[in-house]
């Protein structure tokens, strides 16, 4: 699926992450990792608990820096990014999803969608909040805009969670277990959206997934065992 | 600039609801304390000092003292009979002010000073029939020494500031004393000897019973007669704006010109002292307040931050930075510092007004407050001020903590 003609959105060179690094404790989570994630793609990073997934996306999503080996995301090197400079990258490149939607209670559904745009430039403006609006619409939350995240359901938590990952028209999108807090239904139906949503736009999505149906359905499906990446094809994945 | 830092930290006020408004009430409290503390503190010196330096000079001039010769001098005149008399004649010659009214206008261009009053005055006698008392005689200008010794507030019977040059007024508790009505004739002996007969035209009570039994006031006309000093006084008397200052006017003015200045506070010292030690207890109460306060402020925003240590990690996870964290948490700290200095200033000026209104019975019907209630702006803004940077503080350190927490250790913890 990968696309030789576009320039990749994530690529990796020996990539290397160390926790506790020069000390007894020290970890070796990932081994020297060379990837690379084209737009419009649909990514699932599979693998046994610890293997480094979260390590992994977390490094791909400017929240973490590898401890050796290079990590360009939208044409930008960041292991040399300030703490500032990294989340500039991440306001500005990346939408996020995780298990738990981490929605402010304090805000209503269309203020949580809006919420980068709030970081980035004080307040949205008519157009933003119209962008929202119309995301929203398509995810189906119309009818929930302004109602605060406690009063709606998981589904529509998540629902507006991967709106707000999207309303600053990020390029990359990473999902950790975002259906993982879900029941199957509201999972099936977060996925589908989210996929749905990869072909339209063509953003990339990288979703780290324990389900394995869900990564049959990927693009592409990354194992990662023993601190490597191994690339299987979706359809081979076990159910 | 900062819309969404103080968006958001209003909404975590908002939302803490019975935690914020205990915060509030915590800041409210210490502000309260703070003012009621000051207020009463000072409105307590103010009286006090207002009782026992409101009828003193703050800094009188005199003449220098004769400069006294050596004792290997005073050796080699040995035998000089006329020794005794040149002493006297020297010390005679430097008692008295001659050109009073040019010191008075040289001593009032000093800064800090509120009047300036030239008198003639001394230890004497009171005689009324065969009863003699012991009395301190001022002579002055009526209107000048009542700038100086306010006595017209505390006068119980006649009048004091049209007296004539063969009326006294005198304090009720020598008048008890000696038997004197109002419109008596009595006699005054001077301690140079001189006896004149005055007319009492007015008592006063001031409270201080040293003052009320001790103390007669002329006309400085009665009074150059009964001290033989002519047209001459014996020292000029002045009323600082701060009484506590007069240490450092005194200094000024003795460097400034040849005579001899001393302050009130050089013989006092002990009210001096006891002030002091009450204005370092108020400083100690209300750092102490201050510091508690803080301390609640800190705890309840470090708890706060706990709590949102989630939110914390996906602000940032989506793109918040680490200033516009700390921004959030000290802007939520600044506005409980606010509202609660706000809500503390109306709470002191409400109980201040409930004790200004409580009376105190005096005698001879005077009726007086039970407690000297001041509204002092400089207290409330400085109560104000102090809270609000003692919160600013406070808040730092869980502002900080809270704009350190790294996003991925966060959203790991799930």
């Amino acid at each position: 699926m990968a696309d030789l003609q576009k320039k990749p959105i994530v690529k990796t060179i020996g990539l290397k992450k160390t926790y506790n690094p020069g000390t007894e404790k020290a970890v070796d989570v990932l081994h020297g990792i060379d990837l690379e994630i084209f737009p419009g793609e649909f990514v699932a990073i599979i693998g046994q608990s610890g293997s480094g997934k979260s390590t992994m996306l977390n490094i791909l999503g400017a929240l973490d820096v590898p401890t050796a080996g290079e990590v360009w995301i939208d044409g930008t090197e960041i292991s040399k990014l300030s703490s500032d400079g990294l989340a500039k990258l991440r306001g500005e490149s990346i939408g996020f999803v995780f298990q738990f939607h981490y929605l402010l209670d304090e805000f209503s559904c269309l203020e949580n969608a809006l919420m980068p745009i709030s970081i980035r430039k004080g307040a949205p403006d008519k157009a933003d909040i119209e962008a929202a609006k119309v995301i929203l619409r398509r995810v189906g939350l119309e009818d929930q805009m302004n109602k605060r995240a406690p009063q709606m359901s998981g589904g529509q938590q998540q629902r507006t969670a991967i709106v707000r990952a999207l309303v600053s028209k990020p390029r990359l999108v990473l999902a950790d277990e975002p259906t993982g807090n879900l029941d199957a239904r509201s999972g099936a139906e977060v996925f589908k959206l989210m996929r749905e949503i990869a072909k339209e736009t063509g953003v990339a999505f990288i979703m780290v997934t324990h389900d394995d149906r869900l990564a049959r359905a990927a693009d592409r499906v990354i194992r990662i065992e023993d601190g490597l990446t191994i690339e299987v094809a979706p359809d081979s994945v076990v159910h | 600039m900062l819309r969404f830092e103080f968006k958001l930290a209003w909404r975590h006020l908002v939302s803490g609801g019975g935690q914020t408004l205990l915060t509030v009430c915590a800041v409210a409290i210490a502000v309260t304390v703070i003012i009621f503390i000051q207020t009463l503190i000072t409105g307590v010196q103010q009286r006090f000092v207002g009782d026992l330096v409101g009828p003193l000079s703050h800094i009188t001039i005199k003449p220098p003292d004769p400069a006294l010769d050596t004792l290997d001098k005073v050796g080699d005149r040995t035998g000089d009979s006329l020794l005794a008399s040149d002493s006297q004649k020297q010390v005679q010659q430097r008692t008295e002010l001659e050109q009073w009214q040019k010191i008075e206008q040289q001593v009032a261009s000093f800064p800090g000073i509120r009047t300036v009053a030239s008198g003639v005055g001394g230890s004497g006698f009171m005689i009324r029939g065969a009863k003699r008392y012991a009395v301190n005689i001022s002579g002055g200008e009526p209107a000048k020494v009542e700038s100086i010794s306010p006595i017209q507030k505390d006068m119980i019977a006649g009048r004091w500031l049209d007296i004539n040059s063969d009326e006294v007024v005198i304090g009720m508790r020598l008048a008890e004393e000696l038997g004197i009505r109002m419109g008596d004739r009595v006699k005054v002996q001077s301690n140079v000897g001189v006896t004149s007969t005055f007319t009492v035209v007015g008592l006063f009570e001031t409270g201080n019973g040293q003052f009320d039994i001790g103390r007669v006031f002329c006309t400085l006309r009665a009074a150059q007669s009964l001290f033989k000093t002519g047209t001459n006084v014996l020292y000029v008397q002045v009323k600082l704006e701060d009484p506590f200052t007069a240490a450092g006017v005194a200094e000024q003015i003795a460097a400034a010109l040849p005579y001899k200045v001393d302050s009130w506070t050089k013989d006092n010292g002990f009210i001096v002292n006891a002030i002091q030690s009450q204005n370092s207890t108020k400083v100690m109460i209300c750092a102490f307040v201050l510091l508690a306060s803080a301390f609640a402020i800190a705890s309840v925003l470090i708890v706060s931050v706990i709590q949102k240590s989630k939110q914390i990690g996906i602000l940032k996870a989506i793109g918040a930075r680490d200033y516009q964290i700390l921004w959030v948490f000290t802007i939520e700290g600044l506005g409980v510092a606010v509202a609660g200095s706000a809500v503390g200033c109306v709470w002191a000026l409400l109980l201040l007004r409930a004790l200004a209104d409580i009376p105190q019975a005096a005698r001879f019907g005077k009726v007086d407050k039970l407690f000297n209630i001041i509204y002092d702006p400089v207290i409330f803004g400085g109560a104000v001020a102090a809270t609000i940077i003692a919160t600013l503080i406070a808040a730092i350190l869980p502002a900080r903590r809270a704009s350190r927490l790294s996003p991925v250790e966060v959203i790991r913890g799930g």
